[in-house]
């Protein structure tokens, strides 16, 4: 009896214990932060939160330049960075999909950037790009190239940033392409080699139309972690030189611990979080579009 | 009203500011003398920053849990993340945090403004929680300055202060012929003759955002500039071009490339590893200098004062301190800890470390001075600019955001934008700040 | 014939010489940090950079050592990262499958939320949530919320891997009178590993090397590792060769299990095929 009521209920029974996990984690943080953007609190314990309705909202919208650069900066650098991680990421998972000597090695190391501790790493980085003591530029000056300012200007800094950030996800891409390389059927290789297509071909109108989906979902986490880049850039630049390299994620991080602004950062949440959702929902139409 | 000094002897005063002390008097209507024994059995939760006062500190908290009796727990984080966890629990009053490392140059204003500072006059007054010998007099006046809010409450104890100074090639300097600067007017030339890039920088100072503020004044405050005139925005003076305009040029001409997002520890390592002539910076860089595992320039650094000017002499200094936490579940046990903390003895321990303290009677105790960590210059150039020193920062509520304001303007002067403009938008900023926040 | 075989050692060395260039990032970085680690404080600085020559000190790994109770916090870390691991992969395989077969797009976007929600926003709540349990400083309340790190990621890249799974074997499987548990698992996910390795993994390393929410929620006991590599960073100086070591030892046993891990995400060989 039980299994037969499982068995025509296993559609929810099925992903349930995920959905309530996860809903019983983030209904009070939403809930809370939602509450907060409606007030001005600056984190006192003799007064407490007072309600002013949209105003946080009004503000962002309409009075913060600072806000809307920093979200043109972070959907520039958001493009940029994935842009590049998914060309690298998908090059090197085709190039490393066949058996060769060192391949297990190999694979396990390419992997080694993210998994870093990115605190760290980004302070590798800081030390690396170093104008007059870094190994970056030692090693531009022994191509003949004159050295570059990396993050220590407001014209580069971005850039630079984007390049640590390629350097360290590439690999999140690369290995979600790997596995889906892993799980593509053979049929379609077997009917397209009777036909005598080329290897290129073969990728170009089997492989990747076939890795589109876990492709883009690889993408679209990427997108959505790169919308929300907090620990390289606080660390390199902290939004620096002269907000050049601000995102809403520092933006919102200095309004709630440094200027203790916590409504006004509530409402910036909300506005990341709804940039960010909008995002996704691009993608998953993408995504939709490949496989229904 | 509250009256700090411990001149107060009275019987009946002891006596009443010790029922108010709370439930923690085992016996409020006898007169008790001091121990440290009093909360023996009591756990404290410490939130430390990471720092070379604590760095000290840390090694001896074994030495207060047996002569307290008490068990002390406590977390050590760099500055960002410490305040961080502060503001999560206190915003969540958890009660969890009985004592904190303060930055009273960021937190003083803010937090007070807050409640989350108990004020300490009480228990200083109180000599049944007060060590006879603690002696706040003992305290320089801009420290016991620097932890006292404008209603007269305590809120830390001083720890440390630190002031900033010149430190300088002493070989470089020879060679051209040189002496530190006396005044901003000689800085310039001077630094023209040390710069001979790429071997040699003339000088570096913070450029990065924020973090440049600290350094900032160090030629705000000599041109006869300031950040506040009656309460009022006071960023766009003919003083305060001047000075944005000579530590922008001084940057952007002699200093290393770069240099616009310089944090301290860019800059210390340019000066370590002998790029730069002559670097201006709080006066603790300087245990790093003379270390000859981590520096090139050991043996071959000079320290001295700052530079006067127009508007007089002055070093910038900023005060750090211990507090108790006004959601304490132990607010007198906590408290006694950080007396402890900041006592002579431990004063002492930290001096012979290196590390500056805001107790006059440290510096002139016989066994700091007959094992100096440091050469002889670094007290010297430490000690005259404790005389001198100022508060580096204005005491308001939006003090972080003051430094992003004015650590922006200073980065986009660099970068090379006219002083006189990027001060003009400084100033709105501010106002608009002050108008927000200071009421 | 000597064409033919000239041809393929040609691109045998065009294959290995172009793997060594999309490597050389990757190798060149970490083994900076493993010279760092092993440099004095003066060398980490200095310029020209010393790439081979420079003096050996193993003094940043002794304070490592010394310093923090290394291994009680990479016990932590291990046990927190494991267990959101493995309690994301036995809720979020089977959701993964339903959404994929039941088409159920909206519960993927509700789970979706939970990892677009600014990191910054779950702080203060969660904190609050936590303490009112009594759950802080606790294995539990971090396995929990790394949980919504890696749970998305798990779900939405196997919702991809189980559409995959061709439908008639699932129908007949069903026809044959399995359960559709029995079909999840004896069908659908044997076709789906590389899949589960990769996210795995993903759930594994993420959970490794988060900071924000175990500095809040974590305490003495439970203390992970990523806060050794923090306590680095102090007022007047970054200890570069601790750091450095600090954060090679960090990745050491991630290392591991990936590279165990990924014996199981077979090449397309043997399943499909891009063919020399």
């Amino acid at each position: 009896m039980l299994s037969r009521w499982a068995h025509r209920h296993a559609s929810w029974l099925f992903p349930a214990p995920a959905v309530v996990l996860v809903v019983t984690i983030i209904v009070y943080p939403i809930a809370y932060t939602g509450w907060m953007s409606l007030h001005e609190w600056f984190a006192s314990s003799l007064t407490g939160p007072r309600f002013i309705g949209l105003a946080n909202y009004g503000k962002i919208v309409l009075g913060d330049a600072r806000f809307r650069e920093a979200v043109v900066r972070t959907l520039y650098f958001t493009t940029l960075a994935v842009a590049a991680e998914t060309l690298l990421g998908v090059a090197m998972a085709l190039l490393f999909n066949r058996e060769f000597w060192g391949r297990g090695l190999l694979r396990t190391l390419a992997i080694l950037p993210m998994v870093a501790t990115p605190t760290a790493i980004a302070l590798v980085f800081v030390m690396m790009y170093h104008p007059t003591l870094g190994v970056a530029n030692y090693l531009v000056s022994l191509v003949g190239l004159s050295p570059f300012r990396w993050t220590y200007s407001s014209q580069t800094a971005l850039y630079a940033l984007a390049l640590v950030d390629v350097w360290q996800w590439t690999p999140l891409i690369m290995l979600i392409a790997l596995a889906g390389l892993a799980s593509l059927p053979r049929e379609p290789y077997e009917a397209a080699h009777l036909d005598g297509a080329t290897p290129l071909q073969a990728l170009w109108h089997i492989t990747l139309p076939l890795l589109r989906p876990a492709l883009v979902v690889a993408i679209l986490f990427r997108a959505i972690d790169a919308l929300k880049t907090f620990d390289i850039i606080f660390v390199m630049t902290q939004g620096g030189p002269a907000n050049s390299s601000e995102t809403i994620n520092i933006l919102l991080f200095n309004q709630a611990f440094s200027y203790f602004n916590m409504g006004y950062s509530a409402s910036m949440a909300v506005a990341l979080f709804a940039l960010v959702m909008g995002a996704s929902l691009i993608l998953i139409k993408v995504r939709r579009s490949t496989t229904w | 009203m509250a009256d700090r000094r411990l001149t107060r002897r009275t019987f009946l005063k002891s006596v009443a500011a010790g029922v108010a002390a709370g439930p923690f008097v085992a016996t409020p209507a006898r007169a008790q003398g001091f121990t440290w024994k009093r909360f023996q059995g009591k756990e404290l939760f410490l939130l430390l920053t990471k720092h070379p006062f604590i760095d000290v500190l840390e090694k001896n908290i074994p030495e207060f849990e047996s002569l307290s009796g008490m068990k002390v727990k406590w977390e050590t984080l760099p500055e960002i993340q410490a305040r961080q966890k502060l503001t999560v629990e206190m915003t969540a009053n958890s009660g969890g945090i009985d004592a904190f490392f303060t930055s009273l140059h960021v937190e003083k204003k803010r937090f007070w403004k807050a409640g989350w500072y108990h004020p300490l006059n009480k228990f200083l007054d109180d000599k049944s929680l007060t060590s006879p010998d603690f002696d706040w007099n003992d305290f320089t006046p801009g420290a016991r300055a620097g932890v006292t809010q404008p209603d007269g409450s305590i809120s830390a104890l001083a720890a440390f202060i630190d002031a900033n100074v010149v430190f300088y090639r002493k070989d470089l300097f020879g060679s051209k012929g040189v002496t530190p600067p006396k005044t901003l007017a000689d800085l310039e030339p001077l630094v023209q003759k040390l710069h001979a890039p790429p071997a040699t920088y003339g000088i570096v100072l913070r450029g990065l955002k924020n973090a440049n503020a600290t350094q900032y004044p160090s030629i705000l405050f000599p041109m006869g500039g300031t950040y506040l005139k009656d309460g009022k925005a006071a960023l766009d003076t003919k003083e305060q071009v001047a000075a944005l305009e000579l530590y922008t040029r001084l940057l952007r001409q002699y200093g290393p490339p770069g240099v616009v997002n310089f944090n301290w520890y860019e800059c210390s390592a340019s000066f370590m590893q002998g790029q730069v002539a002559m670097y201006m910076d709080g006066v603790n860089f300087a245990s790093q200098f003379e270390d000859a595992a981590k520096s090139k320039v050991v043996g071959k650094v000079g320290y001295a004062v700052l530079p006067s000017g127009p508007g007089g002499h002055f070093s910038p200094i900023y005060i750090t301190g211990m507090a108790v936490s006004s959601q304490s579940r132990s607010k007198e046990a906590a408290y006694l800890f950080t007396q402890w903390a900041t006592n002579k003895a431990n004063m002492v321990r930290e001096l012979m470390a290196g590390v500056g303290v805001g107790r006059t009677s440290t510096w002139d105790n016989p066994d700091v001075k007959a094992k100096p960590k440091m050469p002889a210059d670094w007290y010297q150039a430490y000690q005259a600019s404790l005389k001198i020193g100022r508060q580096g920062l204005p005491e308001i509520v939006g003090v972080t955001e003051y430094r992003d304001i004015i650590g922006v303007a200073i980065q986009k002067g660099i970068e090379g934008a006219p002083a006189a403009q990027v001060l003009a938008q400084a100033q709105k900023e501010f106002q608009d700040l002050l108008n927000r926040t200071e009421s | 014939m000597r064409g033919g075989a000239r041809r393929r050692w040609l691109s045998t060395a065009g294959f290995y010489a172009l793997a060594g260039l999309f490597m050389l990032p990757t190798v060149f970085v970490f083994y900076w940090m493993i010279t760092l680690s092993l440099k004095p404080q003066i060398e980490a600085t200095a310029y020209p950079p010393s790439f081979v020559r420079f003096s050996v000190t193993l003094a940043g790994y002794r304070e490592v050592f010394t310093k923090y109770p290394f291994f009680l916090y990479t016990w932590n870390s291990l046990v927190v990262a494991t267990g959101c691991t493995l309690l994301g992969l036995a809720v979020g395989l089977p959701a993964a499958y339903s959404i994929a077969h039941w088409r159920q797009q909206r519960l993927a976007v509700m789970i979706l939320v939970a990892r677009i929600i600014p990191g910054i926003a779950y702080l203060i709540p969660w904190y609050i949530f936590f303490r009112s349990l009594r759950m802080v400083d606790t294995y539990g309340a971090l396995i929990l919320t790394h949980l919504i790190v890696g749970l998305p990621i798990i779900i939405w890249v196997m919702i991809s891997f189980f559409e995959d799974v061709p439908p008639d074997l699932e129908d007949a499987g069903l026809i044959d009178g399995c359960s559709h548990l029995g079909v999840f698992w004896r069908i659908a996910l044997p076709l789906v590993k590389p899949g589960v390795v990769a996210t795995a993994i993903l759930s594994f390393v993420f959970s490794w090397n988060n900071f924000l929410f175990s500095v809040i929620l974590a305490g003495r006991t439970t203390r992970t590792l990523p806060i050794a590599v923090y306590t680095m960073i102090s007022y007047e100086e970054i200890n570069w060769g601790t750091l450095a070591a600090a954060a090679t030892l960090i990745t050491l046993p991630v290392l591991l299990v990936a590279l165990l891990a990924q014996r199981h995400i077979v090449t397309g060989l043997t399943f499909g095929a891009v063919k020399q």
